[in-house]
């Protein structure tokens, strides 16, 4: 940025702002999409956590299960040794009780983890976000006071 | 108007009292989802208590499983305590968010005064 006039130094560091702006714009977004992932994994884990409480117990469970949205259907569970988990993609696998378990507490990790790093990326880009502000404030004020001390220089001269 | 320079040290103060003001957004969001939880929670025990009905229906994931009271009793008592866990912690970390910032603010302001704005518009 040095030996540069105002302008064309304002013009970097506002393309400059906008570029940080859009990517922290990018790290919100993938962060309440993993936001709303983690209660989804959890409730999986919760359900397959019961399953493996009352497995071999030969205790019966009556459940209601949602069938579409709002209608609710009537099941009796006994013995349960197999979850199938919705891989995506159109995919479904049935897994054992603990390899279910197993699968979707590597997955709440992982979208922990996830969370975490974007946290700190999110804080790096913000920082340089406002630094960049406080940068433009900087060179926009001493351009002010240039341009005062212009003028104040002209007048006393003209004196 | 005397514009001071704003040196590292400053620069650095700025980043953390905007660090820290979108952690305080995070937190008071994830806690006012807390609070409901737990007075849910709370209110769903009272209702256990009243009821005539041995079998509720306790929700799991997206399912509802058939219990009877005393089951769901101690399943409510469970979901609680964690949930007033959470509550406490993320209570916690906005009084040190808060305290903090009130800090870097009289730091801030005491060397910038009024050029420089701290305040939520």
């Amino acid at each position: 940025m040095a030996d540069k006039e105002p302008e064309p130094a304002l013009a970097d560091l506002q393309t400059l702002f906008n570029q940080y702006k859009q990517i922290e714009a990018s790290l919100q977004q993938n962060r309440i999409r993993l936001g709303n992932k983690l209660p989804d994994i959890k409730r999986a884990l919760d359900t397959v956590q019961m399953l493996c409480d009352k497995r071999g117990t030969g205790e019966e469970l009556n459940m209601n299960f949602e069938l579409v949205d709002s209608v609710y259907a009537k099941a009796v569970v006994k013995d349960a040794e197999s979850v199938y988990l919705w891989l995506g993609a159109n995919v479904m696998l049935e897994y054992p009780l603990d390899e279910a378990k197993a699968l979707l507490e590597t997955n709440y990790q992982n979208c922990k983890n996830n969370l975490e790093t974007n946290k700190s990326d999110l804080a790096f880009v913000k920082d340089n976000v406002t630094i960049t502000e406080v940068s433009i404030a900087r060179v926009y004020n001493w351009d002010v006071k240039r341009r005062k001390d212009e003028v104040a220089a002209a007048k006393a001269g003209g004196k | 108007m005397a514009t001071s320079e704003v040196n590292w040290e400053d620069q650095q103060h700025i980043c953390a009292f905007g660090r820290f003001n979108t952690r305080l957004h995070e937190v008071n969001a994830e806690l006012r989802a807390k609070s409901k939880m737990a007075e849910d929670l709370e209110e769903a025990s009272n209702e256990l208590i009243i009821t005539d009905d041995d079998a509720v229906q306790y929700s799991v994931g997206e399912t509802f499983i058939a219990v009877d009271n005393d089951t769901a009793e101690t399943m409510l008592e469970k979901a609680a305590d964690e949930t007033r866990e959470e509550v406490a912690k993320l209570e916690k970390e906005r009084d040190e968010l808060k305290s903090a910032m009130a800090e870097l603010k009289t730091k801030l302001y005491g060397k910038f005064g009024n050029s420089i704005n701290l305040e939520e518009d």
